[in-house]
């Protein structure tokens, strides 16, 4: 018993230990205004599939004209991929947070970009000069609800039903406490 | 006195007997359609050898086989083959002499099938794709009495003949075909049966070689090649190989169609003659027509065809010799012509549909045995489109020297299927419709006139106004003879509630919209949506070569105007009412900056991504990851009202309703772990709301994806795994701003804000799936005209060749999971959740009906708000109208305004009866009192 216990332990910290050096990724999130003819790197960061930190940040020079900036990445194969953004939301009074979206194998497969500005409530564990970084994870898809299976005995019956209480057996303090009654009464009259 | 009586007992005849029909064959349509028919595979054939009634059996282009009963043009059966892939597009139908079946060749399946009713009699896979497919008459030399045999010729890389027994399938013997060359076509005499196989010589000639094999054994019994020089550049220039004849022939001319060679199969002999030449144009079609059976005359007949008019020779076989000689000509005709061969015992006659005329001559001689005069085939077309016939079967009965009748089924230049019995039209199928690929519905222009003079009289200064809408009066005072007119019936209809949607002219409910099709052979067919039977016009849009291709796309920006675009990209605009082109210098090119659009952000599909651009510069993209395809891209439809931002709960409180106009449902698909994903992006940013990934999914099957209002859904073929069940699904999710009912999250009560700037979280998604019982094929939705109906959700069931309509109701994804619904959500119409769907019987909106190979369904709205009109298309046409909240604005068709006014008229006599007594009552009452 004993044994099991710390086999169990052993095998969940060995679990926790492999999750925390699971390779880490890098990616360089690259800003571009929309009259730039190159992007420039926004941001540096790493991730795995449960957590990113943000090891540089630069705040993108935007030309006065512009009013929009792509935000994005490149992938392996050389494509681009990104969103577009409103370049007042790089005012350095905002707090802005880059969401990394990652698919159910943990790859990187589209970026978004929030800023707001009050404080925010992120951690500030994974936040550099005003730029925090959220994962967003692929939800996997709904499946049906499906009703409880019926659950047959090893020799393939279907459980009987408890038999039923019968009348005496669900009444019977009704019909004593009703005797009682009668007896205590009729006792009460003999005096 | 009598007649008073009598016309009042008509008038309760009439709604009595329409008790007990329901709405559900009068507001919808469909059209059991095959395709255009092709020459070479439509025949007269008697499906029951005992019985002289025959049936039209034939083998379309859209691979559709079935029989057409002559007498009405209704389809007795029909069967849906699949081919083997489009680069074969080659299809044979034969049916033998006297036979039960009739015996289809496509891909490279050969099938019988039973003639009466269509069902599977056998089939046989050959190896490779069939070049030709023909039926012993004889075997063994002498007529069989019981099912014939057929022969194949397959190509592929092992080409064969194989010989498969008619009523079993077997084959009972095949020769392998040695050499390289192409197999091209099968012929078979009373003795013997010749494979035709293409020789190229090292000039890049093609040469025609002959193999002759003994129908027996299945022995090669003869082989050569028939010395056709250099003239046969290309296959093309072989114009017929006669099949089951007396004397198979085979003919070929050089490119330039000057000389045809004809040559009886069996023989070396080529005869050769030279080609007159009637008019100024080249020759661009030669066609030979022969007889099919094997105890006919060996004549035939040449039909050539110039631009603009057409001609014919007939030649006759000498048996003993093999010569073959001209006998007669038929006169050049201009415009297109189309000749069928048709047999009566052993003697041959020959058709001639023109323009203008339907004549029959015998073959033997030039006399004209009928001759009827065509007026019109009685189609719609283009304005100032000459109807012209494309080919025609006939079936002749002949007593002594005169036709005594005469049925042939005629494929216009319009796509119309017509028969013509002794010169008159009987029936039209529009067959064009079954090739349609893009559709589009617009308001006729007459709604839209009223509207616009409306409109000039309210901005003009009021005296033109006045003087404007005077002239209006006096313009619409011509009508009022022809109201007068109409108006008595108009009555009569009104009180027995038979009126409802046959009043022709007006259409005040915009049930009568044109549905415009644009067909694969470049033409536009406008259909009147009250009256589909009817086809308003028919013309030709796009100048295509055959075996060209387009894909337009139709749009009605304005009322009255239906708008083609197609790859080229500009929009030609036609009238919607009559078909005629608008003024064309309206084009619009979408890549031309304007000014009110030019700051938008437009997104297109390019590649494997989605690349969105915004102000001439691009904007955001999206690329799917290293082997992932995008499937599909449903963006929210432009015309999409929604009457209410939020949901309204039983306690009063609100649930915000995520309404964007820019959001688009994209699906894509990663084969190599059979996932799919879905992404709702925001199309202005790019920015994903949500996403999701189902794994373990059947990747070769449909998924169909819908999104409208604040709500999507998609269907898919899931295989089996631990957390879901092998079956068909159907997820709905909806986006909400908030789940706290009367919150609006991050945006709060700001009333602007651009999707660029602010920072708002995402939306909040309910999604539910259900186990649907069969795979959807495509999705759907209802719109009305301000989205204050509820929707429904179409989906075409391509498994039971049906449509319905599932209430959104239904599949809410705010249905309780695993509890009943409390007493709020019961009242909000919420039931408890249930993870099997089963499609209701009600909601099939195809009824009984079979509505096979629908590819797309469209929507529009009515001019009314309770009702949507539906319009399906693929193989088959479909078309109704719902109302999905029932028709609460409009009174339904057994509504009996004469039983109204009769209950109003009795009460108003009851009170006239009744009020003196009631007088005279209180009178007396008051004078008891007192």
């Amino acid at each position: 018993m004993r044994v099991n216990t710390v086999i169990s332990i052993l095998l969940t910290f060995l679990c926790s230990l492999s999750a925390a050096f699971e390779t880490e990724h890098t990616v360089d999130v690259l800003a571009w205004p929309l009259s730039a003819p190159k992007g420039a790197t926004l941001a540096k960061i790493t991730y795995n599939s449960t957590a990113a930190t943000v090891k540089s940040y630069t705040q993108p020079t935007i030309p006065s004209s512009d009013d929009t900036v792509r935000i994005g990445y490149y992938h392996p194969s050389g494509s681009w991929s990104g969103i577009a953004t409103a370049a007042s939301n790089f005012a350095p009074e905002k707090s802005k947070k880059l969401l990394l979206h990652l698919n159910s194998d943990g790859e990187l497969y589209h970026v978004g970009f929030r800023a707001s500005d009050y404080g925010s409530s992120i951690a500030t564990s994974n936040k550099m000069d005003g730029m925090s970084v959220e994962l967003v994870k692929v939800r996997p898809g709904p499946t049906p609800h499906l009703n409880k299976p019926v659950v047959v005995n090893a020799d393939g019956t279907v459980p009987s039903k408890e038999p039923e209480k019968s009348f005496l057996q669900k009444y019977w303090y009704f019909i004593a406490g009703f005797l009682i009654l009668q007896v205590v009464m009729s006792s009460g009259k003999g005096e | 006195m009598l007649l008073p009586l009598l016309t009042a007992v008509t008038l309760f005849l009439a709604p009595a007997c329409a008790v007990f029909s329901d709405e559900a064959w009068n507001i919808d349509y469909h059209f059991a359609l095959l395709g255009a028919p092709k020459e070479e595979t439509s025949f007269f054939h008697r499906p029951n050898p005992s019985s002289k009634a025959s049936l039209i059996y034939t083998l379309s282009e859209e691979h559709a086989l079935g029989a057409v009963n002559p007498r009405d043009g209704s389809l007795v059966w029909r069967q849906i083959l699949a081919s083997g892939g489009d680069s074969h597009n080659t299809s044979f139908l034969r049916a033998g002499e006297g036979q039960d079946v009739v015996i289809s060749g496509i891909g490279s399946e050969v099938a019988a099938w039973s003639a009466a009713d269509g069902r599977l009699v056998w089939n046989v896979n050959a190896d490779g794709p069939l070049e030709d497919v023909e039926i012993l008459e004889l075997s063994d030399g002498k007529e069989t009495v019981g099912a014939k045999d057929a022969v194949a010729l397959s190509g592929g890389e092992h080409p064969m003949v194989q010989r498969i027994d008619g009523a079993s399938g077997a084959v009972k013997w095949q020769y392998s075909i040695d050499g390289s060359d192409a197999p091209y076509q099968l012929s078979a005499s009373s003795t013997e049966v010749y494979a035709i196989l293409l020789h190229k010589t090292i000039l890049d000639y093609v040469k025609l070689r002959v193999v002759a094999l003994d129908p027996v054994t299945g022995q090669k019994t003869d082989e050569y090649m028939l010395s056709s020089e250099n003239e046969l550049a290309t296959a093309d220039n072989v114009i017929s190989v006669g099949a089951n004849s007396a004397s198979p022939i085979i003919a070929w001319t050089d490119a330039a169609h000057t000389t045809l060679k004809v040559n009886v199969v069996g023989t070396k002999s080529i005869s050769s003659f030279s080609i007159e030449r009637h008019d100024g144009n080249a020759i661009e079609r030669v066609k030979l027509h022969a007889p099919y059976h094997i105890n006919s005359l060996s004549h035939f007949l040449v039909h050539y065809e110039t631009a603009t008019s057409h001609w014919a020779e007939v030649y006759h076989i000498d048996l003993k010799n093999s010569k073959v000689e001209k006998a007669y000509s038929l006169p050049r005709v201009a415009g297109r012509g189309a000749f069928s061969t048709s047999t009566a015992d052993a003697n041959v006659y020959f058709t001639r549909v023109t323009r203008d005329e339907l004549s029959t001559v015998s073959s033997a001689s030039h006399g004209i045995l009928g001759r009827w005069s065509l007026s019109s085939f009685g189609v719609a077309s283009g304005v100032g489109e000459q109807v012209e016939p494309v080919h025609a079967v006939s079936e002749v009965s002949v007593k002594g020297d005169t036709v005594s009748a005469i049925r042939t089924t005629v494929l216009l230049s319009t796509g119309d299927w017509v028969l013509l019995r002794d010169g008159k039209g009987i029936w039209n199928r529009p067959e064009m419709l079954a090739s349609t690929v893009a559709v589009t519905f617009a308001m006729p222009a007459d709604v839209v006139a009223l509207a616009q003079q409306l409109e000039v009289e309210a901005h003009g200064n009021p005296v033109a106004a006045y003087i404007h809408r005077v002239q209006r009066h006096v313009v619409d005072l011509q009508k009022l003879p022809s109201f007068l007119v109409s108006m008595p019936k108009k009555i009569v209809q009104g009180f027995l509630g038979t009126s409802a949607d046959h009043a022709a002219g007006s259409d005040i409910f915009g049930f009568r919209q044109i549905i415009a099709c644009a067909t694969r052979s470049g033409r536009l067919v406008a259909l009147d949506a009250g009256h589909p039977d009817r086809t308003l016009w028919n013309r030709d849009v796009a100048d295509l070569k055959p075996g060209q291709s387009w894909r337009p796309s139709l749009s009605s920006t304005k009322d009255g105007v239906i708008q083609v675009s197609s790859a080229a990209g500009t929009g030609i605009n036609y009238n919607a009412t009559d078909g005629q082109q608008l003024a064309g210098d309206l084009p619009i090119i979408p890549d031309e900056p304007d000014l009110s659009t030019s700051r938008a952000v437009r997104y297109t599909m390019r590649g494997n991504s989605l690349e969105a651009t915004y102000d001439w510069s691009p904007s955001w993209t999206f690329t799917p990851i290293h082997g992932e395809r995008i499937l599909n891209l449903v963006p929210r439809p432009v015309n999409d009202p929604v009457a209410s931002i939020g949901k309204v709960l039983r306690d009063r409180r609100v649930l915000y309703k995520y309404l964007d106009s820019n959001i688009a449902l994209l699906a894509t698909a990663h084969d190599a772990s059979s996932k799919a994903n879905f992404y709702v992006l925001n199309t202005i940013s790019g920015a994903i709301i949500y996403s999701n990934a189902h794994p373990n999914i059947d990747l070769t099957a449909p998924v169909p994806t819908i999104m409208s209002e604040n709500w999507f859904a998609y269907s898919f073929t899931s295989e089996a795994s631990d957390a879901t069940t092998k079956g068909h699904q159907l997820v709905i999710g909806e986006v909400f701003e908030s789940l706290i009912p009367d919150n609006r999250g991050a945006m709060g009560a700001s009333s602007n804000y651009s999707t660029l700037q602010t920072a708002t979280d995402p939306p909040f998604t309910l999604t539910q799936t259900y186990q649907i019982p069969e795979p959807i094929s495509q999705l759907a939705v209802t719109r009305t005209r301000q989205g204050i109906t509820s929707r429904q959700l179409l989906a075409v069931l391509p498994a039971s060749n049906a449509i319905v309509g599932i209430p959104y109701g239904i599949v809410d994804p705010r249905r309780p999971v695993n509890r009943d619904p409390t007493k709020d959500e019961q009242a909000e119409g919420l039931m408890r959740y249930a993870p099997v769907l089963d499609f209701d019987p009600k909601w099939y909106l195809n009824h009984q009906r079979e509505v096979v190979g629908i590819k797309n369904v469209v929507t529009a709205p009515a001019l009314i708000e309770s009702t949507s009109l539906v319009f399906a298309y693929g193989l088959d046409v479909f078309g109704t109208r719902l109302s999905p909240s029932f028709s609460f604005d409009i009174l339904g068709r057994d509504f009996n305004k004469f039983q109204m006014l009769a209950t109003v008229a009795a009460l108003a006599v009851a009170t006239f009866v009744v009020a003196p007594l009631v007088m005279r009552k209180q009178v007396d009452q008051r004078w008891r009192f007192l």
